[in-house]
């Protein structure tokens, strides 16, 4: 009667598993004016709360990681947020023989078992970090969207000021700062 | 009294559920069990199946909407009153190729819910009446378990009016359509498309109402796309054959859906997704709502229309007819697309614990 043996083999790895996740809109911005000039205003705006002008692209890096780029030609926004973690995976495979004394191959076989388990849970490292990402980016996106309308209000209020100038006269300008209405009274 | 075999009054019972809009329950055994049909049919089984392909497809026409007194464009750019189907087009001469009775007699023979059964092998170009035929076969069948079975065949594959019915069975189907595709549809008045009005509004309606219950975001992405892949074409190819009115059950679909708020349509979907998935997701999920761009911008049109212009009974008769949706519900529409495309922070509902029940407003 054959007797099996079971050859274990233990494979361990360090990783630095990385995920990102982002979502992407677009600024609400009426065609009052050219398309420099809203450029320009949402330029302005987007400097005075804290973004630098990357060629086309307005940039905020957040302390939580959370990277807001605005094109300001276009109104495209994209809020995209990236970590990396390092990980430590271990796995043990276990593989049949009927010798003591493994062969290569049947230590092989252990080895290649043990590091598509080592592969899996790093995958489910790399998932559950992304998770993590969503979560983190979903929380942050809710105050994200409430800037965003302002910065579209203020701009949209600063063109409308621009485009009246250029009707006529500006005899007026009433800002209600409590329901973001704004009059303005222009003689042409 | 005509006598058949038991396999050919196998035959006969499913080309009766087929043409006569009859239920899936009762056929069920037919199409998921293996049976054995004849090479050839006696003479009384071949004159009861040409009988049913002949009666059941007035039956079939009648019910999907042609019996409805409706208004269509006619050829010379006019319109007709309300009337009915057959009121407004003569009787046209249809012919069921061996395509019919093929695919028949294959849904008899081959056990579609097994997998690995024997393809349908049958080479032949659908006529109108063999769309209509592969059209009635995929209502019978949609939503149950042989329905991937049967849209895995070229041949419904091929058929555009299967596609542009059941987007949802063809989301695997490689390949765009053209225009061209839907030149046989359009030809002879359209008068196929004008009876089958009211079944189309239908099923995308339910379609629309089905993805505020899909969870994947995989799934909704690749309705969407088939759905924006028949409905551009189909839009393009109605456009060009000055047949807009054809374009109404998206409208009627869509009616009672575009006040509801636009997370209905993603209330479903994994919230283990990532954003960016999600993002496609809701893009995708808003496919119907986006073609609606491109019918409010020939609603502008027709508006533009004076009554001394060319075109003006037409457009008139076009206002009327999407009076009900209008302005309003173009606007709607718009909102409701534009927040599924760009809204940074759609809430999405967690899995609700009994599925939402279909709109009261189910037919339109």
């Amino acid at each position: 009667m054959s007797r099996a043996y079971r050859v274990s083999v233990s494979e361990s790895l360090n990783r630095i598993v990385q995920a990102e996740d982002g979502v992407c809109s677009k600024l609400e911005l009426l065609p009052l004016l050219s398309r420099e000039e809203t450029a320009g205003l949402l330029a302005a705006e987007l400097a005075n709360r804290g973004f630098t002008q990357e060629g086309d692209v307005a940039v905020r890096l957040e302390a939580d990681g959370v990277r807001v780029a605005v094109d300001v030609t276009t109104g495209e926004v994209s809020v995209t947020l990236s970590d990396a973690e390092e990980v430590e995976l271990s796995a043990t495979a276990e593989v049949l023989s009927h010798t003591p004394d493994a062969s290569d191959a049947t230590r092989k076989l252990a080895r290649e078992k043990a590091r598509a388990k080592l592969e899996d849970k790093s995958q489910d490292a790399t998932e559950a970090l992304r998770e993590d990402i969503t979560r983190r980016l979903e929380g942050r996106l809710r105050d994200l969207k409430s800037e965003l309308d302002s910065i579209a209000n203020k701009v949209t209020g600063e063109a409308l000021k621009v485009r009246a100038s250029q009707l006529g006269t500006v005899e007026e300008i009433h800002e209600d700062a409590a329901t973001g209405s704004l009059t303005i009274k222009v003689r042409v | 009294m005509t006598r058949v075999s038991p396999s050919e009054l196998r035959l006969l019972t499913l080309a009766r559920a087929v043409m006569g809009l009859g239920q899936y329950a009762p056929v069920e055994d037919l199409l998921r069990e293996r049976h054995t049909i004849a090479a050839r049919l006696s003479p009384g089984a071949l004159t009861s199946l040409r009988d049913t392909l002949a009666r059941g497809t007035v039956l079939a026409l009648a019910r999907c909407g042609g019996a409805r007194r409706r208004r269509h464009l006619t050829a010379d750019a006019g319109e007709s009153g309300p009337s009915r189907l057959w009121e407004r087009h003569q009787a046209p001469a249809l012919s069921f190729s061996a395509l019919c009775f093929h695919t028949l007699r294959w849904l008899v023979e081959q056990p579609l819910v097994v997998p690995g059964h024997r393809p349908l092998d049958v080479d032949a170009p659908p006529t109108l009446a063999d769309e209509l035929f592969l059209f009635l076969c995929c209502r019978l069948v949609a939503g149950t378990a042989c329905a991937p079975a049967i849209c895995i065949q070229p041949q419904f594959q091929r058929s555009t009016l299967c596609r542009l019915a059941f987007p949802d069975l063809f989301v695997a189907v490689p390949g765009s359509l053209d225009v061209e595709d839907f030149a046989p549809l359009l030809a002879g008045g359209g008068w196929l498309l004008e009876a089958l009005q009211d079944e189309l509004a239908l099923r995308w309606r339910r379609l629309e109402e089905a993805k505020a219950r899909l969870i994947e975001p995989k799934h909704l992405v690749d309705l969407g796309t088939a759905q924006e892949r028949v409905l551009n074409a189909f839009l393009e190819a109605v456009d060009g054959a000055g047949r807009r009115d054809l374009a109404g059950f998206v409208l009627d679909a869509l009616r009672p859906l575009v006040d509801q708020p636009a997370s209905r349509w993603v209330s479903s979907l994994s919230p283990r997704a990532s954003l960016s998935v999600k993002a496609e997701a809701r893009r995708a999920a808003g496919a119907s709502l986006r073609a609606l761009g491109r019918m409010a911008r020939w609603d502008a049109e027709h508006r533009a229309v004076r009554f001394f212009d060319d075109g003006y009974e037409a457009a008139q008769l076009l206002l009327s007819a999407w009076a009900s949706f209008g302005e309003p519900g173009f606007r709607l529409a718009s909102d409701r697309e534009r927040e599924l495309t760009t809204d940074l922070a759609t809430p999405v509902e967690t899995i609700p614990d009994t599925l939402p029940l279909p709109s009261a407003e189910s037919a339109p």
